[in-house]
């Protein structure tokens, strides 16, 4: 059962870092159809994944956010569900003691993606000018594989308190 | 796991646990190549210009010149201006007998050209200008119909008496969307060289008109 939701994550969490995540339709208040006239280019809209985002901040060298986005939503959730296979195999022997609080610790920064996700959206969706943020459906698959990720998180700890006890 | 064995275990579990991230990187290859796939798909219908195509009996087109072209001495075959200045070139567009277009003047040039987009802004207008599509687009509006023609009037203009480069009939049967051009001879009554008439059906989206007008 475990093994099948780390699986069922990894699928998700694949899919969800390179599929549409948000589409961005700027625009530029009362003068939205000049810039369609004199650079049309511009208005038109643009989607990202969450690879292309962090992509689209490395070409203009943002790099504090390139760090933190890569680190929170690509290594974290993958080193993550590493951890958790590691652990679905570590039964009844000594390392299972360690798993646990590493486990533990996972648990309490399980929705820090999320938290970036959300900040970067909020962030966008304040833009001027009429700018809208529309979320893709890549967006909800990659918060499935976050949740899938926390119900497995949850269903180690009850099955580690089980042996403990 | 609680539920499994020590039997169960793998002996190397830190090489097993590679499942998940070959997981993760096989679907997120596997949605790149599909999606690749489909944008090269998508790259072969993209919309093209019709420019080409015929004018339709009863819709309404931007006309405006884009490029004109007059030959280096006027109708008497003497200089444009005083000294070694070239004409200021204008030109208006009459349609059904009426002026319904008059051009911006482009200073001491043979061959001048407009882009069909014009926006005036003077300081006044920091304080606040509302702009419309239809004051920006610089062309004459006209209805198409294959029996009737345009006027072109290009003229030297100057600050006592415009000079008359020449006055062309355009019928519009001859025209099409997109950019028409024309040459014609020296006469006495014609200097101009070569215009082309750009011709866009209304209708069409502020993308469209903006990529023929910034050709």
């Amino acid at each position: 059962m475990i093994r099948l939701l780390i699986l069922a994550s990894s699928i998700l969490l694949g899919l969800g870092l390179v599929a549409p995540t948000m589409t961005i339709y700027p625009k530029a208040g009362n003068f939205s159809w000049l810039v369609e006239l004199v650079d049309p280019e511009s208005v038109l809209p643009v989607t990202y994944s969450i690879v292309g985002i962090i992509a689209e901040l490395a070409s203009i060298n943002d790099w504090f956010l390139v760090f933190v986005l890569s680190i929170f939503s690509i290594f974290f959730p993958i080193i993550k569900l590493y951890l958790f296979w590691v652990v679905s195999f570590s039964s009844q022997n000594s390392k299972l003691i360690n798993a646990y609080s590493i486990v533990s610790r996972l648990g309490k920064f399980s929705m820090a993606e999320v938290f970036v996700l959300s900040l970067a959206l909020i962030s966008l969706k304040t833009l001027p000018g009429g700018t809208e943020v529309n979320l893709n459906w890549g967006c909800y698959v990659y918060f499935l594989a976050v949740v899938l990720s926390i119900a497995t998180s949850l269903k180690i700890n009850i099955s580690i308190s089980e042996f403990v006890q | 796991m609680s539920n499994l064995s020590d039997f169960d275990s793998p002996k190397r579990p830190w090489l097993t646990a590679f499942v998940p991230v070959a997981v993760i990187l096989l679907a997120a290859g596997l949605y790149w190549a599909i999606s690749a796939s489909d944008s090269d798909v998508d790259g072969l219908t993209g919309d093209l210009p019709n420019s080409g195509e015929k004018l339709l009996s009863g819709k309404n087109y931007y006309t405006y010149i884009s490029e004109i072209e007059l030959y280096p001495s006027n109708e008497e075959g003497k200089p444009w201006d005083q000294g070694d200045d070239g004409p200021d070139i204008k030109y208006q567009i009459k349609w059904l007998g009426n002026e319904v277009f008059e051009s911006s003047v482009k200073d001491d040039s043979l061959l001048a050209n407009w882009s069909g987009l014009q926006i005036d802004l003077n300081w006044s207008d920091l304080l606040g200008k509302t702009l419309s599509p239809n004051e920006t687009i610089q062309a004459a509006r006209i209805r198409y119909d294959a029996l009737s023609s345009i006027e072109v009037i290009v003229k030297d203009s100057d600050l006592a008496k415009d000079d008359l480069a020449g006055n062309l009939n355009i019928e519009l049967k001859t025209l099409r969307i997109g950019k028409n051009r024309k040459d014609f001879p020296k006469k006495t009554d014609n200097c101009i060289r070569r215009i082309e008439i750009t011709v866009l059906p209304i209708d069409s989206t502020l993308e469209d008109l903006a990529q023929f007008m910034k050709e």
